[in-house]
């Protein structure tokens, strides 16, 4: 008998536009100590299914039909009072927030006692709760003096291991994990998953891994779901789905998901976005975006049906599933399928050409500094004692950045990356250095608005980074306005707006003129994002984590959209991201930050292939890979970084480096060459 | 403030039948609930007062009814020549409600939008430009929190005179402040938007930023506060005049109270005393709660689950 058992669960939400199947239909079982992982888009329910096992769905969702079978137990027949029994000792979670999911004003220990307490109503003395407090917290690897902390004082990583170490604190026969590493740097992650699967095969216990990450997944699970808009789309041993996946979705996805070390060019998008639950659904719920759909898909959505050994598939045409999967390798099939999504119809270049060429340099930074005033306590800044102290959060870069260059800049959070960017955009304002745009110095005077017509940035959010209240239009016709390009005639922008759009991918652009934001889906917000900064026809663009907040399936789009940009117009692009997969994909050259200065760069392909400084060879790593099973060596780095504010002398990497000798603590180690473009900063290099 | 309605004014390109669309959804919240039907409706009355009060009045407010004798009138109650009797001088009292409802309404429409424009731009500068400024301008406000209201006001008036346009400055004066914190408060909120650095990146100044980004943001909640100062300006300027420091010339709701007071009758000349009165009560009721549904809508923390 499997230990949990899901028998078509349907769960509803009630909204303000009727009723909407978030889980519609689903069937899953797990074994003990088997892990699974739960793949799909956001909006797809595996959030939802996963609070539906626990029964913490919000207040205006409801299970409209279906079982939960957890050890011959119906859990969803079950009162609220044997419920609460059943979790955390049975079935624990540990959810996707860190950040928020700690009571701030209560030790972090305390928190885990008071798991304790509750569920052994006291059978357990002070002393022996506080023995297993201290076995948990070495299991999840964290110094038990840390659990006098408050959540305030510990790192994103720590906070996600207290709630690991919350959900493990009663043994549970069944770990839900809601993407327990989303909001962590890649480093972090690996080490928090590593954790976790050693302490799963230790304790024996089931897990239930929700990640949109399928390297993740396929490293840490012995099967993978794939849902798709409340349905589950095909499940199997995850090597089976991974290599042979039988469902369309799952080939586009998988297309569309960068790797870093896999030599194929391109990645494919899956055009489209998931269905609106709140529209009535006829046939196939993918197939609107399959490439592969025939007019049988649209009679009724596909049962799951055995594919393969224990490989189960909702599609019609799972027995061409081989034939579809070549075919599916093939960008024009995707395309076809709508005609509104962007893709390189060239193909990739090679990585690297552009360093071969005689180009021009655009930009230049020299040694800069980017520091933040740390507030001081009134008393002491009148009494002058202590030094003032900065928070350095970019100090001393220097690159150089090519007409049509494309140049990644990674890093792990709070490394400086992103205050570099806005340093060169002059968003922020810089405390020394230089920054030459074509040999001409910006860095601390001249007319900013007169930069600002070469200089253009993208954020991380696209929502957030429009204005709510402004149509697209009003949105690209603000920058005309301001700088008084268009000849001042309503024609001429609305030409190069449409222009604009249409490079961004949104075609028609018409149709998008008198749209708002919220009315978009995220990928088309970044690409409006994407055309307000190229309408004013810049020589370089700065893109600050583009793609992160967006789903797998419309950042390769998004990707491919700035490659073109680069590739046929000479834009220069600063690419800032922490995921190296995609720097990777995207970037000619790369360098790679800590804690305010380049540690290591030059040509994007030997950086990955051979990295010299350490840092670089931890950060390429830790990050997983698609594959099972995993052929990853990982060089795990202890801890995390530091804040920027009180440097040690010498190398600023040393208290985390495995390799550090006496030289490192003497001196801080300068950009070198090791080759004629690749620079490492690194004594032993 | 060109800057504000410019968005606004460049929607209205669309067909009568998209005003009409927009105007409903615009509307939405206050008609979907069944006290903002009540207020609507009762607004509506108070509208239809406003453009027609005057003309609709059998008498001029202060005319002097005789009876057929040539005695003059006095303190009659109700009847079909005087719908609401007449007062102690034989004045009509429907006819002063309903010229009264256009000086009354006036009044509290003007001093809201005017020290809701005044304190929304103050609340803007103090929140986008911060430092000194913000300082400066937010202990001007805790200055103006910190005066008591009647006593001020009553000095205020007797000093500058009593008209309707002092009373108007003196409810800006103290109104201001409520617009202003609230919405330095938003903007401190707003200013940290991408959107805003989206806008400095495209090469914004600072103006363009705070009255083209920035303002349209906070136009839905200085629009509750015009709202809720229309309610808070008609009970003051009422105040006043009942308290005796009303435009003389005026028959405004509040002087009618106060006539009433000073001729002893609030005892026995009911007539007198309901009707001013009671459109007082209504008109601030039914303003708040039209004003409410809206709120409802801008504030999701004060929706029902």
């Amino acid at each position: 008998m499997s230990l949990l058992n899901i028998k078509d669960l349907v769960v509803g939400f009630r909204t303000g536009r009727g009723l909407v199947r978030a889980v519609d239909g689903v069937s899953l079982s797990l074994d003990q100590g088997q892990s699974l992982g739960l793949v799909g888009e956001s909006g797809c329910g595996k959030t939802t299914l996963a609070k539906a096992i626990i029964g913490v769905l919000p207040a205006n969702a409801t299970i409209e039909q279906g079982q939960i079978w957890y050890k011959g137990r119906n859990i969803l027949a079950l009162e609220e009072a044997s419920l609460r029994k059943i979790r955390c000792k049975e079935i624990s979670l540990v959810p996707q927030s860190a950040m928020d999911a700690l009571d701030p004003v209560r030790r972090v220990g305390e928190q885990i006692l008071e798991a304790i307490r509750v569920h052994r109503n006291g059978s357990w003395d002070e002393s022996l709760a506080r023995s297993r407090l201290a076995e948990v917290f070495d299991l999840v690897g964290l110094d038990i003096q840390r659990a006098r902390d408050y959540p305030h004082q510990l790192s994103g990583g720590m906070k996600q291991r207290v709630l690991i170490a919350i959900a493990l604190v009663l043994s549970p026969a069944l770990l839900i994990a809601d993407e327990p590493t989303t909001s962590l740097d890649v480093i972090v992650q690996d080490q928090i998953l590593c954790r976790l699967r050693e302490i799963r095969d230790s304790l024996g216990a089931a897990m239930l891994l929700v990640s949109h990450d399928i390297a993740v997944v396929a490293e840490n699970c012995d099967l993978i779901a794939v849902m798709y808009a409340g349905k589950l789309v095909e499940k199997g041993p995850a090597g089976d789905v991974l290599e042979k996946p039988l469902h369309p979705y799952t080939m586009g996805l998988l297309n569309a998901f960068p790797r870093l070390r896999d030599e194929s060019t391109g990645l494919i998008s899956i055009p489209g976005t998931p269905p609106d639950l709140n529209e009535p659904q006829m046939g196939c719920r993918f197939r609107p975006r399959c490439p592969f759909s025939t007019d049988s898909c649209g009679a009724r959505h596909p049962e799951l049906a055995e594919g393969g050994p224990d490989h189960f598939v909702a599609c019609f045409r799972f027995d061409e599933a081989g034939q579809l999967r070549v075919l599916a390798g093939d960008r024009a099939m995707w395309e076809d399928s709508l005609a509104s999504c962007a893709g390189t119809a060239s193909g990739a270049t090679s990585i690297g050409d552009a360093s071969g060429q005689a180009s021009r340099t655009l930009l230049q930074v020299k040694d800069l500094k980017t520091w933040f005033p740390l507030r001081q306590g009134l008393l002491s800044s009148i009494v002058g004692r202590g030094e003032a102290r900065f928070v350095r959060a970019v100090d001393g870069v220097s690159l150089t950045l090519d007409q049509g260059e494309i140049l990644g800049l990674a890093g792990e959070s709070g490394c400086g990356k992103s205050t570099t960017g806005l340093s060169i955009a002059r968003l922020c304002d810089i405390s020394s250095g230089d920054v030459l745009y074509q040999g001409h110095n910006w860095g601390g005077s001249g007319d900013p608005k007169a930069f600002r017509k070469f200089v253009q940035i993208i954020f991380q959010d696209p929502y957030a980074s429009l204005n709510p209240r402004r149509s697209v239009l009003e949105t690209l016709e603000k920058p005309l306005l301001i700088h008084g390009l268009g000849g001042g005639s309503r024609s001429e922008r609305m030409n190069l707006i449409a222009n604009s759009l249409t490079r961004a991918g949104l075609r028609p652009p018409h149709e998008y003129y008198h749209m708002f934001p919220h009315q978009l889906s995220g990928g088309q917000r970044q690409r409006v994002a994407i055309a307000r900064a190229m309408v004013l026809n810049p020589r370089l663009l700065i893109a600050d984590e583009p793609v992160s907040m967006l789903d797998v399936s419309i950042r390769a789009s998004v990707l491919n959209i700035l490659r073109r940009l680069s590739e046929e117009l000479g834009v220069a692009i600063l690419y800032i991201s922490h995921d190296l997969s995609t720097i990777r994909y995207l970037c000619h050259r790369t360098a790679i930050m800590y804690l305010g200065r380049i540690m290591e760069i030059g040509p994007t392909c030997q950086i990955i292939s051979s990295p010299r400084h350490p840092y670089t060879e931890a950060l390429i790593s830790a990050i997983p890979i698609p594959e099972v099973p995993s052929r990853r060596e990982r060089k795990l780095l202890p801890g995390e970084a530091p804040n920027p504010i009180d440097l040690p002398p010498g190398c600023r990497f040393r208290p985390r480096c495995t390799r550090a000798q006496a030289v490192c603590y003497e001196a801080e180690p300068i950009l070198d060459p090791k080759s004629v473009d690749h620079l490492v900063a690194c004594h032993l290099a | 403030m060109a800057g504000i309605t410019a968005p606004l004014l460049r929607h209205d390109k669309a067909s009568l039948s998209g005003i009409w669309t927009r105007s409903t959804a615009f509307l939405s919240p206050v008609v979907g609930d069944l006290l903002g039907r009540i207020g609507l409706g009762l607004i509506l009355l108070f509208a239809f007062l406003y453009l027609f009060g005057p003309a609709l009045a059998p008498y001029e407010p202060f005319e002097v009814s005789y009876l057929p004798g040539g005695t003059v009138d006095r303190s009659a109650s109700p009847s079909v020549f005087h719908l609401f009797g007449t007062n102690s001088l034989g004045q009509d009292i429907f006819s002063q409600v309903l010229h009264g409802a256009r000086i009354t309404i006036t009044v509290g429409i003007l001093s809201a939008i005017v020290s809701a424009l005044l304190g929304t731009n103050l609340g803007l500068i103090a929140g986008y430009f911060g430092g000194k400024i913000d300082a400066v301008l937010m202990r001007l406000t805790d200055v103006a929190y910190g005066i008591p209201f009647l006593p001020f006001a009553l000095i205020l008036v007797s000093v500058v005179g009593a008209s309707n346009a002092n009373i108007i400055v003196v409810i800006t004066l103290f109104m201001w402040r409520n617009t202003a914190r609230v919405v330095r408060a938003q903007v401190l909120s707003l200013r940290e938007r991408p959107f805003v650095l989206a806008a400095r990146a495209s090469g914004a100044s600072s103006l363009q930023i705070l009255y083209s980004e920035i303002a349209p943001g906070i136009l839905p909640l200085a629009l509750l506060y015009v709202g809720f100062g229309v309610a808070w300006g008609v009970l003051v300027e009422s105040s006043l005049s009942f308290l005796g420091f009303g435009d003389p010339t005026t028959t405004s709701w509040g002087q009618i109270l106060s006539a009433a007071f000073r001729a002893g009758a609030t005892r026995y000349a009911w007539w007198w005393v309901v009707p001013p009165g009671g459109a007082i009560a209504l008109l601030i009721i039914s303003v708040f709660l039209v004003v409410r549904g809206f709120e409802e809508a801008l504030n999701p923390r004060l929706r029902r689950l």
